[in-house]
């Protein structure tokens, strides 16, 4: 008897535990499917809030039968990418009145039984948030046609119910580079990645171009931790590239990238914070060039749920308010010359004008 | 010496040390005869104490002994249910680590502490050692010296190869696991402690990253004496750095071989030079006491 008690002791606190790694949200509101129509993304993102509102309450259809998985590799507490994905789900959940739920800090290895899980649980949307997820949606998207998949972070799709989300990773990038090289003195810039995939191999791309083309000469060299939470690893991935004379780093692995920055400010190096405003991490961070997935993600969502979305692959970026840059400041600030700031904001403003840097 | 060979040194040191210290926490209860599945879930226990102790006593020191306390706790809660019940430790192990990640995890969000950050530091010497590195190096001395040149070292091992003649001749086998279990716990929990605000200066979910399994590791690598544990965890910490250094120094090597590399360098060491070794005899076995 006293084993089972325990036994159901120690159950209910593994259940406390493990509460911790989902979450969800519910509530009901009306709104009506709109008429099937091509719209991308990008323009779901230009209609007024006021609009969708009005929209959806003048025509009677009730969402509160659609349920929306969400699947994370990071904390959804993280206070940056993963957490703007996890925001979104809420936002929409208070939107639609749908059912919400998510699962975070997700293994590889878990990836694929989390989203059969989703997709044997009736849910009708499931997203992905990340690269990493990709293959994965792709195989588990294909058994389960009448399911509506997205995947953030990606430059692909697949017929007919994979919709790919790039959150503008060029733009991203190249104004991350232009932002590395303008403050870097010797041309020496190092990044610390997480993991590798489509949308981090196009930022970093675009992270050397852009360099390059505001500092002649300006050299990135990436290091891959392969964790997005060990903060650890982070730091002594970035202590490597600052004893190989980097002057100036950035980083692009959610919560772990702290330890970057911590590294930074203890080393007197120049961070320029990217993905998630980590300026309040330490004093070494200049600014930030913040990839605000939350409204990328919310915009797919809402063609899901019109069914609209379907396959493909859409991209939104800096003129959808998904890439901004913020001010600059920290023990660096002044590395940055008002002429070099002039740049930057030239470079900001023609992404806001829809350039497309690939080309340049 | 080459500079470059100092900061590899260096550097594979003080990334260590939080492993050290779960390490010879593990081989402290496992000596004893009981499996220490747990030290993930301890380590980062004592990761988020140590963090929210160190900012309100505004003691740093302090905040380690608070993480030492607390994972003590956790360890004899962990013995009681080992000892008292017979437990699977294997079992119960996993179950600890998966509390500890979700405690910690629910106390974070409930408290928002992620938003608490350290301020104060171990100070550093010249070679950015601090204090707790040097304790960890003494650690492992007096760690050899308790096994095998105190009588109460050689009682542990003793529990560990046959407690049923260690209780014939009238030691508690129970009083000297639970020791066991309360003073390695406190190991492991001053490791998550070094961890969060040693090396770093806030707690983040998961921020263990596995490094009480590797602690597991470390310590069957070094067939359970302090110094060959010792050499596990700088075999993984080399490793480590020695993935970073490959792809910061080259730029171009494939970061997928440089990440294998400390988990390739332990399995390889692992199959060179412990396939013989012999653990505790009575270790994972339930022990009771006969009548």
């Amino acid at each position: 008897m006293k084993r089972k008690v325990l036994a159901l002791g120690l159950s209910v606190l593994m259940a406390v535990g493990l509460m911790a790694g989902c979450g969800s949200a519910a509530s009901s509101s009306e709104a009506a499917p709109a008429e099937s129509k091509e719209e991308s993304v990008a323009e779901s993102v230009a209609e007024s809030e006021a609009e969708s509102e009005a929209e959806a309450e003048s025509e009677e259809v009730d969402y509160s039968a659609i349920q929306i998985g969400l699947l994370l590799s990071g904390s959804a507490n993280d206070g940056g990418w993963s957490q703007l994905a996890a925001d979104a789900l809420t936002n929409a959940a208070a939107k639609y009145g749908c059912t919400t739920n998510f699962s975070e800090s997700l293994q590889p290895t878990d990836f694929e039984t989390t989203m059969r899980g989703y997709a044997d649980a009736g849910y009708q949307i499931i997203v992905a948030h990340g690269a990493e997820f990709l293959d994965t949606s792709k195989t588990v998207a294909a058994d389960y046609p009448d399911i509506q998949f997205i995947n953030t972070s990606s430059m692909s799709g697949q017929d007919p119910n994979l919709a790919g989300i790039d959150l503008g990773s060029y733009e991203f990038g190249f104004l991350t580079g232009v932002v590395c090289g303008l403050t870097s003195e010797n041309g020496k810039i190092g990044c610390v990645n997480a993991l590798e995939g489509d949308t981090t191999v196009l930022w970093g791309e675009a992270l050397k171009k852009a360099a390059a083309m505001v500092h002649p000469g300006a050299e990135v060299t990436i290091v891959y931790t392969g964790s997005y939470d060990d903060q650890l690893k982070a730091k002594q991935a970035t202590q490597e590239l600052i004893n190989q004379g980097c002057d100036t780093i950035t980083e692009n692995c959610d919560a772990a990238g702290i330890g970057a920055i911590q590294q930074c400010t203890e080393s007197g190096v120049v961070n320029v914070c990217a993905v998630s405003d980590y300026r309040d991490q330490g004093e070494s961070v200049i600014c930030a060039v913040v990839q605000n997935s939350t409204i990328g993600i919310e915009a797919a969502i809402d063609s899901a749920i019109r069914g609209e979305l379907g396959s493909g692959a859409v991209s939104v970026g800096a003129a959808e308010g998904v890439i901004t840059i913020t001010d600059f400041g920290g023990a660096y600030a002044d590395k940055l010359t008002d002429e070099e700031r002039a740049i930057i904001a030239d470079y900001y403003q023609r992404a806001l004008d829809k350039e497309d840097f690939s080309k340049l | 010496m080459n500079s470059s060979i100092v900061t590899f040194i260096t550097s594979m040191i003080i990334y260590s040390t939080p492993l050290l210290f779960a390490a010879l926490g593990v081989l402290l209860l496992e000596m004893t005869g009981i499996v220490h599945m747990a030290a993930e879930g301890m380590m980062i226990l004592g990761a988020y104490v140590a963090v929210v102790a160190s900012y309100y006593l505004n003691n740093i020191w302090l905040g380690a002994l608070c993480a030492m306390l607390a994972s003590a706790l956790f360890g004899l809660i962990f013995a009681v249910l080992v000892i008292e019940f017979n437990i699977n430790q294997t079992v119960l192990g996993i179950a600890f680590n998966l509390i500890g990640a979700g405690l910690t995890t629910t106390l974070n969000r409930a408290f928002k502490t992620d938003a608490v950050t350290v301020q104060q530091q171990f100070a550093k010497d010249a070679l950015g050692f601090s204090a707790p590195i040097y304790i960890g190096f003494v650690c492992i001395i007096l760690m050899w010296i308790f096994m095998y040149k105190t009588n109460t070292g050689i009682r542990f091992r003793s529990v560990g190869e046959n407690p049923t003649v260690v209780e014939s001749m009238g030691i508690s086998v129970k009083k000297l696991r639970y020791e066991a279990a309360i003073v390695s716990s406190m190991f492991v929990g001053f490791g998550g402690a070094f961890l969060s605000t040693g090396l770093l200066s806030k707690f983040t979910e998961n921020m263990s990253s596995g490094r009480g399994f590797f602690a597991l590791a470390a310590v069957t690598f070094g067939k359970y004496t302090p110094f060959g544990t010792f050499a596990g965890v700088l075999i993984f910490g080399a490793g480590e750095t020695l993935s970073f250094r490959l792809q910061a120094g080259s730029g171009s090597f494939p970061y997928e071989v440089a990440l294998m590399i400390p988990y390739i360098l332990i399995i390889v060491a692992l199959c060179a030079f412990s396939r013989n070794v012999k653990d505790p005899a009575s270790l994972g076995l339930p022990y009771k006491k006969s009548a």
